[in-house]
């Protein structure tokens, strides 16, 4: 039931409700006696192995005492709570010490075999959070990665999702079971330890199967004599600092064997790891942490189990502290009377002592409960000492279901106005005025007499603008309903259509002196006579609008163009001539979609260009198994409809160009090479041409995951604004309006618990943030919630600033709309000081894309530097004037001048539609859905790094291309996680790796010569050593599809090698190191990758296709934490020498070669490759380099 | 004769009274304000107006100007002593100080002090008795007696020493010199700050960050401690392929400690996405709070934070910025973000700055105007000079040519950047013309309308197809042909200085014992002609590993342009005739003594204004006679870039880039000579 969730986006993730885990607990119940049995030492299951054999230690947390009979005793430090069979831990400096002072040795030092489980409960979730730690063992005196081994749960800082379970052994983390842990359940993990392997592995089991989870050596060093576990507490996180790390839940079991029991021993543990007792006093009422409890004639009540003998009497704690007094004793009824009446407004704690005849564990503690009275009016809305209220609002309140009715008090004196009303309603209207501070209060009513209630205040919105201070008289804006889309990309797929296309859909001009909305078009103008309008630019000169529109389902957005005042209607894109057969080949029938090409998102050039976004391209999402078109990106053409050019070839998706002042387009970039899938859609710019494209803002942002609808701040080009969305549920990309400013380092942003001043990402709407979802984090005055639904606060998008601190957004105001209310969202005008001034509504939709009606000053044209005779072989040339730069001491050991020999060139391939599967998990990825690399990635050959640093390369144009920098053993250093697109004849040039994005160039050496690599031709990337050269156009080219099957498993397979095939040790029953490099095949791979990318063998695997959200790979990595450097494999293969003598140079290299790729399998997305099509004579075929790349797929590929 | 023969004769006939017709002073049309000083009182600003030839005063309570002295030398600098005396420097190889009394109700030149070549900068020592100059050309700064009206001392210091400032006890003069000196491919090279004792004449120069050229401006901080230079940092280590992020050029402002009379640091002016380019005139208040600096290039004005500035200086690092420690700051393009209001001005070409209060008071050199900046307030108000005359196609040109706004990507720079006042920047670029990886000493433009082609290398078939490849390629913008043609216009305009190196005009006894070795040495093969080159290219030895053939540069005001060589691996002339020319092949100089190789040295340095009398040999000849009348003929009419056009015939002085009347009648004046 907490299994794991699809890696497919579009699928929605399993939930795990309360009443399920509780309905589990009860299951449990009736295997209690076994449960006890096996912890305790007695006779196991049936069947069972003796789990008892090898215990070193044994807590049930029914008490203290060591159920293993070695006296290792337990003792409760800080908070921690023993209660009900289990360690409470409230993350505050409580931990349990088991056994201090009675080890003789660290049981688990690395000498021999051991087994850890360990059962426990922790809700900590969420971005930001500290990891869980459920057991340290070693010296605790000791901070730092040495001499501990620590198990936690959760440790999302740097490196593991908080919903796995990991371990840190010695400093290095071991991880990666994606199963959903942090959800306040029950579950055991186990950590095995084998001594003749040095391999640790990691168990997590949920009521399910035992299994593994990565391994590696332990590399513990118990060196301290005062060794010995602690639970609840550590302080061995190595990537925040080793900062002291807590756990806030429960631990129900801490067991140690010195033995590695088998999965069948950790199913039979897991099984019984729940320890409840009958008799303990349960199900509480008032419900703990209950609110709003009527005072008077109050009784509690509670209730034991059926089990529970008769003759049990309760002692009753109650009262306004922790912990509570005693009150009664003996009292045999499960229910007891409060004195009445209890305070107003007052919170109580209460706990029952089930005294049980005979039962040596009596008294059966239940658990301390509170609630809280009533008696006062609460939840305000507006809330106490909210801004920016609208003066149309009405006050809302809610109150106790015991109060008769309510007596309102308002005014604007600061001790809550004068008497209004009295209303059974728990709302009131009021006449407001701007800007004007007011205060209320609601008195409760009750059997008869008021009860004062508090004062709340509340503060109105600015007046409504002066159009001549804001320098333009009208606002352009697109009506139409709210789209309703799945995810931030889909917004124009329009799954859920119903009502969207109408013909009062348009583009509207609003007056904001006379207040009147007049249309400039609307589709009752268009084709068809009713559609949808998505976005538009204006001209410079403010004297015509260019639009997409889309006439409904079945049909694709085009370009349109029309006057200010609507005549001169032009279409400027038309349907491509394939568009009809592709629709009719390719339609799966699916209502809402048909295969169609969509141009959107036009806006205006300086140079009478258009450029839009678009799926002509062809390309298609890579975790979207059905194909679907969902991958635009830029394109242009000339006004007169002419000259349709595709401007890049990004593998993902292109979005909203809006112009900058100097001339550029700025635009969102959806990208992920070798990072998070979900994350790093960011700000890039580009020349109108294509060129010259780079960075605006980071590639590291988890929260929000989505940066959308860039515009840069005319008043200040450093600046940009944009809205942040999260990538689930979407309806135009929703969310809080952010500022971002470049004379900052881009990869910080602002938090609300982070003082830190100065970030570059800014919230313009700091009371929305998404740190979850699919949904939004929204401010309620008194916290923060997670809402899915959108209706706990405002969400906002298509902003466009008129200077630093205003705003003209799209707004849905009233927090109880949803995110899909398709009324819900109105045109604001809003400000750094969160003042929010309606402008435009309409009733029965929405409005969206508020852009003044003024003219603007037109950017000078861009050259772009080409070189004819390479525009002429359609290739670009790049320059890396020194690799070091960004790379030089960093990294463990750091980085030297010399080390980098040279780089790897390598092209992302993006995928074509023409790959077109519906065959959900037959992998069109590179790799897997599982883990690593998604999309192939063609290695072009590698180019020497001079001494000081450069390298001059040509490189393919229209392309994707990154580089990795190489080791003398051809083994990366440092990986580029992001493409550089190079138009035909585009020369581009860099400093090194990681160069900041606002520093101007810092080149090291100091000679007016050209660097080394400069003073030369630029040579072409040839092969490594040993290796064919491509032939054709790639004549001359180290290019190489690797493909796993074909350049990797033959390496196992050999049986000439010296000492015996790989597979001859590494197969059969009990393969060597447990690891087997037999080529049989799986369902999407084979045996010898699942061994080694499954088995942990490998090294950090960059996860492209994690679907959750608080991943931890996006962001810059130091150099050698991918790759060859961090892999067990590479290192164990060069570092061995029995095994290295078994391989040829030439195979190392390959193998390396094949690590740094990010382990990847398939070398294209073209053939079948479910062992279900084993038969198919092109299953898993090898392509050539032309088809591997090619986006029309070969002829095979069926 | 035949008809076409007809034609021409019609044509010069007609453009003979044309001539007579179109006798103009250009200085007159524009006013150029160039410098300003304010009184004691804040009462006037006196504005030096370059083209005008004029000394304004202009009232800043009224906003107007309320009187205007002509002069006969165009002036470069003003400054106003506390008894009302102005002092300005003006003329350039015979330069002037002229003292006017602004108490006296006419205005008269009351005294003329001769200077040296190209007076600048005039300032004042607190009690009034020294005035200092920096004389631009000369490479000195003189020390004149106020009493007596004499030259007290004259003060080696680097290189075209353009700015001055002195700080308030008077104790030390802190000079600014233009450009770079010494070769351009060693290590790092930049121009100098010299700080010089008053009391001793002691000099200290401090070389500026590597790259650093184009300085302007100076000022001290009111307690002294502090000077404060605008200038520019060539990012000439990169190839010249892209301008986001600085790549190619930022502009910057040293800050040196006057009491260690070392660089603090270097602040960059410019942003992330936008340069601020080519920073001319810098101020501070007088309660040290706020520093003004005018963006000649890109016609705005930055108002920075002064005490922030240093606080973030001595905190590095500096909340949510870049800079890590204190060499990441010359490299930190957000360094000022917070601390700097960056201001668009109404007119175009602010230059000089001057403070009062809280009005900051920019001469806008372009657009002839005064801008006026509340620097509380951030308030701008422009007052013009006077009426406005339309810029023809040359002041249009010399516009375009300083400007960063309209014609290059994110103002980083102007073609002035690389090429100040049309000459060379002293630093080695690499560019993309003739394959990047060679980078080239920048080449002063200086005539290269007329002596094509056009580059060190001769890539560029002439200097029309540079204008526009360095619009393309250089600034990365798309520009028209009617900007390309203003600033071919502008370039053709431009005249040679006369070489310090001359005296009195002539040329010096060691010169003239040079000028004929610079026939025997054989110098002159190659080098000959009114500009001094065969306008061909020959292979002397000097490529990167031989076999690199270049363009004969013209020796036209060579003195001005050094280092030489294509990669400027030669400091002096000497070194050109010396080290740098083994196998004699560039020039037979190995036989030379060494008093002949200073000779001649001194000869080419002495080359400016040609020297040749018959002017109108097209052909060649020898003499001017009717078949250079017949090539004038078929040149008749044209511009540059026609089909028709002759560069040879454009003989006009200034030269115009139109075969007209104008030269018609240069051509006519020397009828049949010699």
């Amino acid at each position: 039931m907490h299994g794991k969730t699809t890696s497919f986006h579009r699928f929605s993730r399993s939930k795990v409700t309360i009443s399920s885990f509780r309905n589990e607990v009860k299951m449990k119940r009736l295997i209690l006696t076994i449960a006890v049995s096996v912890l305790c030492l007695y006779p196991a299951k049936m069947g069972q192995a003796a789990v008892q054999d090898g215990v070193e230690v044994a807590h049930c947390f029914d008490d203290l005492n060591d159920s293993s009979g070695n006296g290792h005793t337990a003792s409760l430090q800080g908070g921690a709570n023993l209660s009900g069979g289990m360690v409470y831990f409230d993350g505050n400096g409580d931990y349990v010490n088991v056994g201090s002072g009675t080890w003789s040795s660290n049981p688990c030092d690395g000498s021999s075999n051991f087994t850890i489980a360990i059962a426990y409960a922790s809700s900590q979730t969420g971005e930001g959070e500290e990891g869980a730690a459920l057991a340290c063992i070693g010296d605790p005196s000791v901070e730092g990665g040495s001499g501990h081994l620590t198990i936690f749960t959760n440790n999302n800082g740097q490196y593991v999702d908080c919903w796995y379970v990991g371990a840190v052994l010695g400093g290095t983390q071991y991880s990666g079971l994606s199963y959903s842990f942090s959800d306040g359940n029950m579950h055991c993990c186990f950590i095995t330890y084998n001594a003749s392997t040095d391999m640790v592995k990691l168990y997590a089991l949920d009521g399910g199967s035992a299994v593994a989870g990565p391994s590696g050596t332990l590399g513990i060093n118990t060196t301290g004599s005062n060794e010995y576990p602690r639970l609840g507490r550590a302080h061995d996180d190595p990537y925040n600092d080793f900062a002291t790390v807590e756990l806030n839940g429960q631990i129900s079991l801490f067991a140690i064997w010195n033995r590695i029991i088998s999965t069948s021993e950790m199913e039979l543990v897991e099984d019984l790891c729940v320890p409840p007792n009958p008799c303990r006093p349960n199900n509480p009422s008032p419900a703990n942490l209950d609110e709003h409890i009527d005072y008077r004639n109050l009784i509690l009540d509670w209730s034991v189990e059926g089990g529970c003998d008769p003759c049990t009497t309760y002692d009753v704690y109650f009262g306004t502290s922790s912990p509570p007094p005693l009150q009664a004793s003996g009292v045999t009824n499960t229910d007891w009377s409060c004195p009445s009446p209890l305070n107003i407004d007052q919170w109580y704690w209460w706990q029952i002592k089930a005294q049980v005849p005979g039962d040596p564990c009596s008294p059966i503690e239940g658990s301390e409960w509170k609630f809280k009275t009533g008696g006062k009016a609460y939840n305000p809305s507006p809330y106490d000492g909210e801004g920016n209220v609208q003066t149309s609002s009405q006050l809302s309140w809610s109150g106790d279901s015991f109060a008769d009715s309510y007596n309102v008090y308002f005014g604007t004196t600061p001790d809550g106005g004068t008497f209004q009303d009295n209303t059974t309603d728990p709302c009131f209207t009021p006449t407001l005025e701007a800007e004007t501070p007011y205060y209320w209060r609601i008195d409760e009513v009750i059997g008869g007499s008021p009860q004062t209630g508090d004062v709340w205040s509340f503060e109105t919105a600015l007046a409504p603008p002066d159009p001549e201070e804001l320098g333009f008289d009208e606002i352009l804006f697109v009506q139409r309903p709210s789209f309703a889309s799945d995810h931030f990309y889909t917004d124009f797929i329009h799954y859920d259509p119903d009502g969207l296309f109408r013909s009062d859909n348009g583009i509207y001009k609003y007056n904001l002196t006379t207040h009147v909305i007049a249309p400039v078009i609307t589709a009752a103008d268009m084709p068809g006579g009713q559609g949808v309008f998505y976005k538009f630019d204006l001209d410079w000169d403010a004297s015509r609008i260019v639009f997409d529109y889309k006439r409904g389902v079945g049909y694709g957005y085009r370009i349109w163009m029309c006057d200010i005042d609507g005549s001169n209607l032009t279409q400027i894109t038309t349907t491509p001539p394939d568009e009809a057969a592709n629709m009719a080949e390719y339609d799966m029938g699916e209502y809402t979609y048909s295969f169609h090409y969509d141009d959107m998102h036009p806006c205006f050039t300086q140079e009478d260009t258009i450029i839009f976004t678009s799926t002509r391209c062809k390309f298609t999402t890579l975790c979207d198994y059905d194909g679907v078109l969902t991958t635009p990106v830029l394109h242009r053409i000339n006004i007169d409809g002419t000259g349709l050019e595709k401007l890049t070839d990004s593998p993902v998706s292109e979005f909203a160009p809006s112009m900058m002042s100097d001339g550029r387009v700025v635009y969102t970039r959806w990208e992920y090479v070798d990072k998070d899938s979900l994350y790093c859609k960011v700000g890039y710019a580009m020349n109108p041409d294509g060129s010259h494209v780079n960075e605006i803002i980071g590639l590291d942002h988890h929260s929000p995951p989505t940066f959308n609808y860039f515009r840069q701040v005319p008043t200040n080009p450093n600046k940009f604004v944009c809205v942040g969305a999260p990538h689930y549920w979407q309806g135009d990309n929703l969310g809080p309006i952010l500022l971002i400013d470049r004379t900052k380092e881009v990869r910080t942003h602002e938090e609300p618990d982070d003082p830190t001043p100065g970030p570059a990402v800014t919230y313009v709407t700091p009371k929305v943030h998404i740190w979850q979802e699919p949904g939004w984090n929204f401010w309620t005055g008194s916290g923060w919630v997670m809402d899915e639904d959108g209706s706990s606060g405002k969400l906002y998008t298509t902003p466009y600033p008129l200077n630093e601190t205003q705003f003209l957004v799209t707004c849905k105001y009233n927090d109880s709309d949803s995110w899909d209310t398709r009324d819900a969202y109105d045109i604001y005008l809003i400000d750094v000081s969160e003042n929010h001034i309606p402008l435009v509504s309409v009733s029965g939709t929405s409005c969206w894309n508020p852009y003044p009606l003024k003219t603007r000053d037109k950017p000078i044209k861009i050259n772009a530097l080409k070189f004819p005779s390479y525009v002429a072989s359609n290739q670009g040339l790049a320059l890396v004037t020194d690799v070091y730069k960004g790379l030089e001491g960093e990294g463990d050991p750091p980085i030297a001048r010399g080390d980098v020999k040279y780089l790897r060139v390598n092209m992302v391939v993006s995928r074509p539609w023409s790959c077109h599967r519906i065959l959900l998990w037959d992998p069109v990825v590179s790799s897997t859905g599982w883990a690593a690399a998604l999309w192939p990635r063609v290695q072009l050959g590698i180019v020497p790094v001079e001494d000081d640093g450069s390298a001059y390369f040509v490189v393919p144009a229209d392309r994707n291309i990154f580089l990795q920098a190489l080791d003398s053993e051809y083994r990366e250093l440092q990986r580029e996680r992001t493409y550089i697109n190079f138009r035909p004849g585009e020369f581009r040039s860099c400093i090194g790796c990681h160069e900041q994005s606002g520093h101007a160039p810092t080149p090291p050496y100091g000679s007016s010569e050209a660097v080394m690599a400069f003073q030369n031709p630029p040579v072409i990337p040839e092969p490594m050593p040993g290796e064919a050269a491509g032939t054709g156009d790639w004549a001359g080219w180290g290019v190489k599809v690797l493909y796993y099957p074909y350049d990797i498993q033959p390496i196992f397979n050999d049986p000439c090698r010296p000492g015996g095939s790989c597979v001859s040790c590494h197969s059969g029953g009990s393969p060597s190191g447990d690891l087997d490099l037999s080529d049989g095949l799986t369902e999407a791979y084979n045996v010898s990758y699942e061994s080694l990318t499954y088995g942990g063998y490998c090294g950090p695997l960059v996860f492209e296709n994690n679907d959750h959200m608080d991943d931890d790979l996006t962001q810059f990595e130091p150099p050698m934490y991918f790759g060859c450097h961090n892999s067990y494999l590479a290192w164990w293969l060069y570092n061995d020498a029995t095994h290295r003598a078994r391989l040829t140079d030439q195979e190392l290299r390959t193998i390396f070669r094949w690590v740094d790729t990010n382990y990847q399998y398939y070398g294209t997305y073209y053939g079948r490759h479910h062992s279900d099509h084993s038969s198919d004579p092109d299953f898993r075929r090898m392509p050539t380099v032309e088809e591997a790349i090619s986006y029309d797929a070969p002829s095979w590929h069926n | 004769m035949d008809t076409i023969h007809n034609k021409r004769l019609y044509v010069i006939s007609v453009l003979i009274l044309v001539l007579a017709l179109t006798v103009n002073a250009r200085a007159s049309d524009y006013y150029s304000p160039a410098a300003v000083a304010l009184d004691n009182a804040g009462q006037y600003l006196y504005i030096a107006e370059h083209t005008a030839n004029q000394i304004e005063e202009f009232n800043t309570s009224t906003e107007t100007v309320t009187r205007t002295l002509s002069l006969d030398k165009a002036p470069t600098g003003v400054v106003c002593s506390s008894s009302g005396k102005l002092y300005i420097t003006a003329g350039d190889y015979n330069g002037k100080v002229y003292v006017i009394d602004t108490t006296e109700t006419e205005w008269a030149v009351n005294d003329t002090i001769d200077v040296g070549h190209t007076p600048m900068s005039p300032v004042l020592s607190s009690d009034g008795l020294h005035l200092y100059i920096c004389n631009r050309f000369d490479g000195t700064v003189m020390d004149i007696g106020t009493a007596s009206g004499t030259v007290l001392s004259t003060i080696d210091v680097v290189r075209e020493p353009v700015a001055a400032a002195i700080t308030p006890t008077s104790d030390k003069l802190v000079v600014v010199n233009q450009l770079p000196d010494g070769a351009a491919n060693t290590g790092t090279t930049g121009c100098d700050v010299s700080v010089m004792n008053t009391s001793g004449y002691a000099v200290t120069n401090i070389e500026l960050y590597n790259g650093s050229t184009g300085a302007k401006g100076v000022c001290i901080s009111p307690d002294g401690n502090y000077a404060y230079i605008t200038h520019i940092i060539g990012r000439y280590q990169v190839p010249t392929s892209q301008l986001e992020r600085g790549w190619i050029m930022t502009n910057a402002m040293s800050i040196i400690n006057l009491n260690t009379s070392q660089i603090v640091n270097t602040v960059l002016l410019d942003d992330v996405e936008m340069g601020a380019a080519n920073p001319w005139g810098i101020a501070c208040t007088s309660d040290g709070s706020k520093l003004v600096v005018a963006h000649s290039g890109s016609h705005e004005l930055s108002i920075i934070d002064r005490n922030g500035v240093h606080n973030r200086l001595s905190n590095l690092p500096y909340t949510g910025g870049f800079s890590q420690t204190s060499t990441d700051v010359r490299n930190d393009l957000g360094f000022l973000s917070g601390l700097r209001n960056r201001i668009q001005l109404p007119g175009k070409g602010p230059r000089a700055v001057a403070v009062y209060g809280n009005k900051a008071y920019v001469a806008e050199y372009f657009s002839d105007s005064i801008s006026i900046i509340n620097i509380d307030t951030k308030a701008v108000e422009q007052a013009l000079l006077g009426s406005q005359n339309p810029m023809d196609q040359v002041r249009l040109g010399e516009f375009y040519f300083y400007d960063a706004q309209q014609g290059t990507f994110q103002k980083w720079l102007s073609c002035n950047s690389c090429h100040p006042d049309v000459r060379a920047d002293a630093l080695n670029w690499d560019l993309a013309n003739d394959g990047y990886g060679s980078p080239r000493n920048a080449k002063s433009l200086l005539k290269s309308h007329y002596t094509p082609p056009a580059m060190i290398t001769g890539i560029r078939p002439d200097a029309e197809t540079a204008v526009r490849a360095g619009f393309k390629f250089i600034q990365f913008a798309i520009r028209t042909e009617d900007d390309a043609g203003a600033v071919d216009a502008f370039l053709g305009s431009v005249e040679p200085v006369e070489s310090p190196y001359l005296v009195n005009g002539e040329l010096s006894e060691a010169a003239e014992r040079g000028k004929d070795l610079f026939d025997s040495a054989y110098c002159s093969v190659c080098h000959y002609g009114r500009y001094y080159t065969d306008q061909s290219s020959h292979d002397v030895g000097t490529g990167r590993g031989g076999g690199e053939s270049f363009d004969t540069p013209t020796l036209t005001e060579v003195w001005r342009t050094g280092p030489y060589l294509q990669d400027g691996r030669a400091a002096t002339m000497l070194e050109v005739l010396t080290t740098y020319n083994p196998g004699d092949r560039h020039g037979v100089t190995s036989d030379l003594t060494e008093q002949q190789r200073n000779d001649l040295a001194e000869y080419v340095l002495s080359l400016g204004v040609s020297q040749e009398t018959c002017i109108g040999d097209f052909d060649g000849n020898g003499g001017v006679g009717p078949e250079d009348l017949e090539i004038l003929a078929a040149a008749w009419l044209s511009f540059s870039g026609g089909s028709n056009w002759n560069h040879v015939c454009d003989i006009s002085d200034p030269n115009d880039l139109v075969i007209n009347g104008k030269d018609f009648a240069v051509f006519s004046g020397n009828w049949l000579c010699p």
